[in-house]
């Protein structure tokens, strides 16, 4: 079944989650104890102080850095390039297939608080942070810097709205081909894609981004609570299943679901990808600082 | 399987809307998921495990469909069709013969000692068997039909007696075989005759015993002393000699005793005469009793002799008054009367004789009349006696050889009249008899004949007067057997269409079509209380003893059974094997219904 369920629960405009986003970033702030910003070494050529490469002159580079030396022993213009010193750009990538819109709070409402608490973290920071939507109605990435676009970052989070099917890869794809110079990818989805996680995941590790895994699950997935003769629809699909659930059969569920999380995480463990199962039941904040006490988030 | 009321499994087709409902709720129960990738792994290990997975729902249809199948099937009367064991079919003739009542000398009768031997052989018999139960008695009489119930037949078997007459054994058995469908897989008697037959098993529960009885009474009046007669014959049908006495106890206190020595197999008389003081009962019985105290007595109806009393216009001539006197046992001097002169009744009553002189009475006047000078022919000097009639009652023991006459009045043959006495110029004493009338006429004054002077007047007196009472008759026997006819001794009159008999043991009278002077329609006699039945033919009033003299009850063999009953095999353990499978069913049922009612009451999240 596909669709898109209005997004329940308060909004993340409101200044109560602007509060928490607040006291968040202070404890952050004071468990690293220094300031951060603009300090982190970029792939990204630029203007900067150390040399990094040639290339070929074009019509309107600066004339400052052309290599007359090059140009005197070879007769060809050169123009010299220097490693940027520039500040992170954070990829955020929220699933928005209608299979996001499950749970109470749904696991939507709860990757895009995630999202906005790395946002807004990042953006206090002055690093960037670009926002990619994966789902088949989704706008079009878009990029935020400086401390003037939370409030545009948040609105957007807000105005992410469930439905379609999943088809990650294609996605993921998609999004980052628009995204320039990224460093860091944050994926929040539930990976229940029909083609697997491990498509998604690869085009990430294609990108060469550091790259954590938010697997947002609710407790109805984990832990489901239906018993007897049941017609089972699926939420994207609309497929439906006639089975008879009972205890024996749940137990073989949560069997499949936890190899199912395995899986997930060992193949993110053997790609470098950091892994952490978010549960729409616990408070946005606490993934936040378990990765905190990993001290693998923010460096 | 089969069943008894098949169209009760049309109830089935309520297990149609079940169906309905259970699709229909299968169809309600929808549950949207995130997404089935997980469940379709889980369903394909499941797709692995045929026979509860994939049967699970099914099963759960057929749980529901079952309680309303079995139901249906319970109350269509299922039925094993299976094979038990073969019934026998048992005949048992229980003998009823009266010497059944014979005591056994421990207090019980034969048919007491009978019945135990046929309840014993009862208990031995299956419920599957078919057991008729027969009593034989002078008609046979089946007191159980082949398929009663043990109960039934247990309690027809308390309530069965000995008949009062001899038991038609043949006419028992051929009862017993019609029936149990003609041959009976086991035919047994019970009794004390063995009849004999490759057939029947006979079980003896007889022993010798001493019987004697009394099988006759005959019972009469003496007309020449008036005194009643009393012969009884006694029979010992006992295995040894007995000394027994016959008491007779009569009205009026009168008792006499008779010794007899009989026997084996022996006849013996006594007789009896007494002058019964008043009419009543002579009761005549065996001393001592014996185990058959039926035949041991015997009761006879008796009555002194009638004394008439005399109606007459003048004086008796004094011889004639002293003849009267010397027969006052016959005659009522105390109630004779003398008429006006002249003076005729219209009808004589029973009990008086009419004494005329000179005159006829008039031919429309009944009863009994004795003419003395009698109308006759001309009047004869000296006639000389030509005859008389010995053989006529009247005359009965006299001779007449001496009489003579000075003169007389001899008359003509005339029709309807008997001459008894004739002397020259005709009958000089004649007798008319009809059914309505007696008149003895004398044709002479007895001034004008030497008759009073004779020897022989005294005795004529009496036999007239003897004549008059008709005392000489009895038209029925005194004393009859208990199921003997009642045959008249002789001839009735004419007149007399019909005998009606009557007493306690008849709840009303009846009546028994007479047709030339014969009963045409004999019943067999049963006794009452008193064993006196009232026998009225016309004016005939006569009272028969009923007795239960059963000569027959006399013959009492040894035990001689040809069949032990405890040879036989116990068939009480076998049961017809359960067939009925309404109750099974019918608990099936309930059982699930409780099951579900309970399954589905069991707490359910969804």
């Amino acid at each position: 079944m596909s669709g898109s369920p209005d997004r329940e629960g308060s909004s993340l405009l409101d200044p109560e989650f602007r509060r928490k986003l607040d006291v968040l970033d202070l404890v952050i702030q004071k468990v690293q104890g220094r300031d951060i910003r603009g300090e982190r070494p970029s792939r990204e050529r630029g203007i900067g102080t150390l040399f990094s490469d040639h290339r070929a002159y074009t019509p309107g580079d600066d004339l400052r850095y052309l290599d007359w030396n090059v140009y005197g022993r070879l007769g060809i213009p050169m123009t010299k390039e220097f490693e940027a010193e520039t500040s992170l750009h954070m990829v955020l990538l929220i699933d928005a297939s209608a299979s996001m819109a499950f749970g109470s709070p749904s696991k939507l409402d709860q990757a895009c608080r995630l999202a906005a608490a790395f946002g807004y973290i990042a953006l206090r920071r002055m690093d960037r942070v670009s926002l990619v939507v994966l789902g088949e109605e989704a706008p079009p990435p878009r990029r935020f810097q400086g401390k003037g676009t939370i409030p545009g970052l948040l609105r957007a989070l807000d105005g992410i709205r469930s439905a379609g099917k999943t088809d990650l890869a294609s996605r993921v794809r998609l999004g980052l081909g628009s995204v320039r110079h990224a460093g860091m990818a944050i994926v929040l989805s539930d990976f229940l894609d029909r083609r697997g996680f491990a498509p998604v995941l690869g085009e990430l590790s294609r990108h060469r981004l550091r790259t954590l895994a938010l697997h947002v699950v609710s407790p109805e997935e984990e832990d489901p609570r239906v018993r007897g003769s049941l017609r089972l629809v699926d939420s994207e699909e609309g497929d439906m299943r006639t089975v008879h659930v009972d205890r024996r059969l749940l137990q073989r569920y949560r069997e499949v679901f936890e190899r199912h999380v395995r899986e997930l995480e060992r193949f993110c463990a053997g790609r470098e990808i950091g892994y952490l199962r978010v549960s729409t039941a616990v408070p946005f904040d606490t993934p936040l600082l378990t990765l905190l006490r990993r001290g693998g988030l923010v460096r | 399987l089969r069943f008894l009321r098949p169209e009760w499994l049309g109830v089935l087709a309520l297990t149609l809307p079940v169906i309905v409902l259970f699709l229909v709720r299968r169809r309600r129960a929808r549950v949207k998921v995130s997404s089935l990738i997980l469940w379709q792994r889980v369903l394909a290990a499941e797709a692995r495990r045929p026979w509860l997975g994939r049967l699970r729902e099914p099963l759960s249809l057929l749980l529901n469909l079952l309680p309303i199948a079995l139901l249906a099937a319970a109350a269509a009367g299922p039925e094993r069709v299976v094979a038990g064991p073969e019934p026998v079919a048992w005949a048992i003739v229980l003998d009823g013969d009266v010497a059944m009542t014979a005591g056994t000398g421990d207090g019980d009768s034969r048919f007491d000692r009978a019945r135990r031997r046929v309840r014993g052989i009862l208990e031995r018999a299956s419920p599957l068997d078919r057991v008729a139960l027969v009593l034989a008695g002078p008609a046979p009489l089946l007191l159980a039909p082949p398929g009663s119930p043990s109960d039934g037949l247990l309690r027809a078997l308390d309530e069965a007696t000995p008949t009062e007459g001899a038991a038609d054994l043949e006419a028992a058995l051929a009862r017993a075989r019609e029936a149990t469908g003609g041959a009976p897989d086991r035919l047994i008697l019970v009794g004390t005759r063995d009849p004999g037959g490759d057939d029947v098993a006979f079980v003896g529960v007889g022993e010798p015993a001493p019987n004697a009885g009394i099988v006759e009474v005959r019972a009469r009046r003496d007309p020449s002393s008036l005194l009643t007669e009393i012969s009884v014959r006694v029979e010992n049908a006992g295995p040894g000699a007995t000394v027994r006495h016959v008491r007779l106890a009569g009205p009026a206190g009168w008792t006499d005793a008779r010794e007899l020595s009989l026997g084996p197999g022996k006849n013996g008389e006594a007789s009896f005469l007494f002058a019964p003081g008043a009419e009543g009962l002579a009761v005549l019985r065996l001393d001592p009793p014996d185990g058959f105290p039926r035949d041991d007595r015997v009761v006879v109806p008796v009555a002194p002799a009638p004394r008439p009393r005399l109606l007459s216009g003048k004086a008796l001539d004094p011889f004639l008054e002293a003849a009267l006197r010397a027969q006052e046992d016959r005659v009522d001097r105390q109630g004779s009367t003398i008429l006006p002169d002249g003076d005729l009744p219209a009808a004589v009553p029973p009990d008086a004789i009419l004494m005329l002189v000179g005159r006829d009475p008039p031919p429309e006047l009944e009863g009994h009349v004795w003419v003395l000078r009698a109308p006759g022919g001309e009047e004869r000097e000296s006639p000389a006696v030509t005859g008389w009639d010995p053989s006529h009652p009247l005359l009965a023991g006299l001779d007449l050889g001496n009489l003579g006459f000075r003169r007389a009045r001899p008359v003509p043959e005339l029709p309807g009249r008997v001459a008894i006495v004739r002397a020259e110029g005709g009958a000089v004493v004649t007798a008319e008899e009809t059914d309505r009338r007696r008149v003895l006429r004398f044709h002479f004054a007895l001034e004008d004949t030497n008759l009073p002077v004779l020897a022989a007047f005294p005795l004529l007196v009496r036999n007239v007067l003897a004549w008059f009472t008709r005392e000489e008759e009895r038209w029925f026997p005194a004393a009859l057997r208990e199921g003997e006819a009642l045959e008249p001794l002789r001839r009735l009159p004419r007149d007399v269409e019909s005998v009606f008999l009557a007493g306690p043991a008849l709840p009303k009278p009846i009546g028994l079509p007479v047709v030339d002077g014969r009963i045409s329609h004999r019943p067999d006699l049963r006794p009452g209380e008193d064993r006196v039945l009232l026998v009225r033919a016309g004016r005939i009033r006569e009272r028969v003893g009923v007795n239960r003299i059963a000569p027959e009850a006399a013959g009492l063999p040894a035990d001689e059974s040809r069949f032990d009953p405890d040879e036989l095999p116990d068939r009480s353990s076998l049961r017809e094997p359960e067939r009925d499978l309404t109750g099974p069913v019918l608990l099936a049922a309930l059982v699930l219904l409780l099951l579900e009612w309970g399954y589905a009451r069991l707490p359910r999240r969804v």
